[in-house]
């Protein structure tokens, strides 16, 4: 069996590297781009078996937008989507309604995260496919 | 008797006024005698005997005419006729005037001391019920009096005040209340509360109260007030009357909504900081994660890279924590600051050179401009060269490469203005509101190399809020961004002094 592919979308270098590094621990074959464009580019040509997504890279709400393309393209569509946040923690009047129908996510993490969660967190969803 | 009495004897016979005194004087009587009306009158004027011996039949002014002149300066003086002639008309006469008793003449010593004994007893009895009178009188004005103060006690408190009968009928209310609850006067006093207040919570622990009122000594709720965005901390405690009889309720209401804003506020800020804290721990964590696990390479040059990432981060941390130690000093307040006569153009140098390096590494040129000689300014001279220090270092970090930094310094209104330029990214319409919040950092594609706490800004604003001084920022996309700020000139513990 191939390993799984994850593709991991931040642009936080540190946060790439080490999540890389615990993943590849893991068994994953794993890629990484620093900005949702190149994250989108990267997604429609390795068709990654997971996504990791950071909402807030350049622009604010960068991730939820590269989560609603990835919706709306037909081979993609039902890629497992993580998104990551750190603007919930930060602001705590900040809410993100964790449902399905508003953003267009299979599961809503808080940054920072330990990387053996986010690891268990990617196993539990390639398990489901 | 037991207790001594006086009586005034008045008679113009010298032998009646000797023989009733020699009786009286036995009986412990203090006696006086008076020969006639003038005398008796002008006798009790001086003072009040609680008993007078009069004869009716006189020279001058007779035994009636003297009892009316006697009662008139003692409407309570008690008086026993003495009359040699006595008829059932003389008895109806005097009594009418306000006689207590009459005396017939000749009466043996016996009659006397009954009549006297009898009269003198009706005497402490009139004033004892006078005391009493006067005694309930001075009573109920105590009452009103009280009843004012405490009426204008709870009209100028600022908590609302509400009391119940046990029907829950209003019964007592201040303005506050009225205001609080936002209610219409006319609708408070005589309505039931549960008609007159729009606050179902409210109500309820009224009624709680009303309804079990033996079990409960207060209660004591937060409540909401929809439209105003209030809060209000509720207490309803039964009233009863001394013998623990329930006979209403009183609510006692206090705005809290600023308490509330404010541990908001803070558990806001303990939330931020605690993230701030946790994110570059994190990292470290990871990468000691990635070291220790064997998952970096053995390549030494990327171990070391990722060693130097980890400190970067550790410093960053430094950093922030020394910010955080910023905010607390500077929120210490007044007390904490050492202040001196400074001048601002020497800060400046200071602060400039201090940053040369770090500029110079990007080809940014740093200069100062300065209008004049500058008065000396009185502060803290930590806070000055922290500002100016933020807001430089702000200027390079966010400057393009060879881009220059202008700190201006000149006199405008009754303050000192510095101004720092820089010819950077600028910062966008929507966000020059936001820049000043504790951890607030403009997020582009330009600014991620860029490193900072985003305490910077809201370090240099409290401090300059502290002086009553003003922090501005105008700024272009894509030219640059003038910060500038306002510093009161002249002595500040006064300026305070003033204001407050």
């Amino acid at each position: 069996m191939a390993a799984n592919k994850v593709l991991l979308i931040d642009d936080d270098e540190d946060f790439v590297a080490i999540h890389k590094a615990y993943l590849e621990r893991a068994g994953f074959v794993v890629s990484a781009c620093y900005s949702g464009d190149d994250g989108l580019d990267a997604a429609r040509t390795e068709h990654p078996d997971v996504v990791v997504l950071d909402f807030m890279m350049a622009r604010p709400t960068e991730g939820s937008l590269v989560a609603q393309a990835l919706r709306d393209d037909p081979v993609l569509k039902t890629t497992p989507i993580i998104l990551l946040t750190s603007v919930r923690a930060k602001h705590p009047w900040w809410g993100v309604q964790q449902d399905g129908d508003y953003l267009p996510v299979d599961i809503l993490l808080d940054k920072p995260i330990e990387p053996e969660r986010l690891v268990a967190e990617i196993r539990q969803l390639v398990s489901q496919k | 008797m037991d207790e001594s009495f006086s009586v005034l004897v008045v008679d113009d016979e010298r032998g009646m006024r000797e023989g009733c005194r020699r009786i009286l004087e036995r009986h412990a009587a203090l006696v006086d005698t008076a020969e006639s009306g003038d005398e008796a009158v002008a006798k009790f004027a001086r003072r009040h005997y609680d008993l007078a011996l009069v004869d009716i039949r006189m020279p001058g002014m007779d035994g009636m005419e003297t009892l009316d002149r006697l009662r008139a300066l003692d409407p309570d003086a008690v008086a026993i006729m003495v009359t040699g002639y006595a008829s059932l008309q003389t008895a109806i006469e005097a009594t009418k005037r306000g006689a207590h008793d009459v005396l017939p003449k000749p009466f043996t010593p016996d009659q006397l001391l009954a009549k006297v004994f009898s009269a003198v007893e009706r005497r402490q009895l009139t004033l004892e019920a006078k005391r009493l009178r006067e005694e309930r009188e001075r009573r109920l004005l105590e009452i009103a009096t009280e009843k004012s103060r405490l009426r204008t006690v709870i009209n100028c408190m600022q908590d609302g005040v509400l009391v119940t009968n046990r029907d829950g009928d209003v019964v007592l209310s201040n303005p506050a209340a009225t205001r609080l609850l936002l209610l219409d006067d006319s609708r408070l006093l005589e309505h039931n509360v549960a008609d007159a207040a729009r606050q179902a919570e409210l109500v309820d622990m009224i009624e709680k109260v009303l309804r079990e009122g033996d079990g409960v000594s207060m209660l004591a709720r937060e409540i909401a007030v929809e439209r105003e965005n209030r809060v209000l901390m509720a207490n309803v405690a039964p009233v009863r009357d001394e013998n623990g009889e329930r006979l209403g309720a009183v609510a006692v209401l206090r705005d809290i909504t600023q308490l509330k804003e404010l541990d908001r506020a803070k558990s806001q800020f303990v939330s931020m900081v605690s993230h701030e804290l946790r994110a570059p721990l994190a990292v470290i964590e990871g990468y000691l994660g990635m070291v220790l696990g064997g998952m970096a390479t053995d390549d030494p040059v990327e171990e070391r890279l990722i060693l130097s990432r980890s400190r970067a981060r550790a410093q960053s941390l430094l950093t922030l924590i020394d910010d955080l130690l910023d905010i607390s000093r500077i929120e210490a307040g007044q007390l904490a600051k050492r202040v001196e006569t400074l001048d601002p153009a020497e800060i400046c140098r200071d602060v400039l050179g201090l940053l040369r390096p770090q500029a110079a590494a990007r080809g940014i040129v740093l200069r100062e401009e300065s209008a004049g000689d500058l008065p000396r300014i009185q502060a803290d001279r930590e806070d000055v060269v922290r500002v100016l220090t933020n807001l430089v270092s702000n200027a390079i970090k966010y400057n393009r490469d060879e881009g220059q930094v202008v700190v201006r310094s000149s006199i405008e209104g009754g303050y000192l203005r510095l101004d720092v330029v820089d010819t950077g990214l600028g910062i966008a319409a929507e966000d020059t509101s936001k820049i000043f919040d504790e951890f607030y950092r403009v997020k582009r594609r330009e600014t991620r190399e860029i490193t900072g706490t985003g305490l910077g800004l809201a370090i240099a604003k409290r401090i300059v809020d502290s002086y009553n001084g003003v922090v501005k920022v105008a700024s272009e996309l894509g030219k640059g961004s003038t910060f500038s700020v306002f510093l009161p000139l002249g002595d500040i513990a006064n300026m305070r002094n003033a204001i407050e």
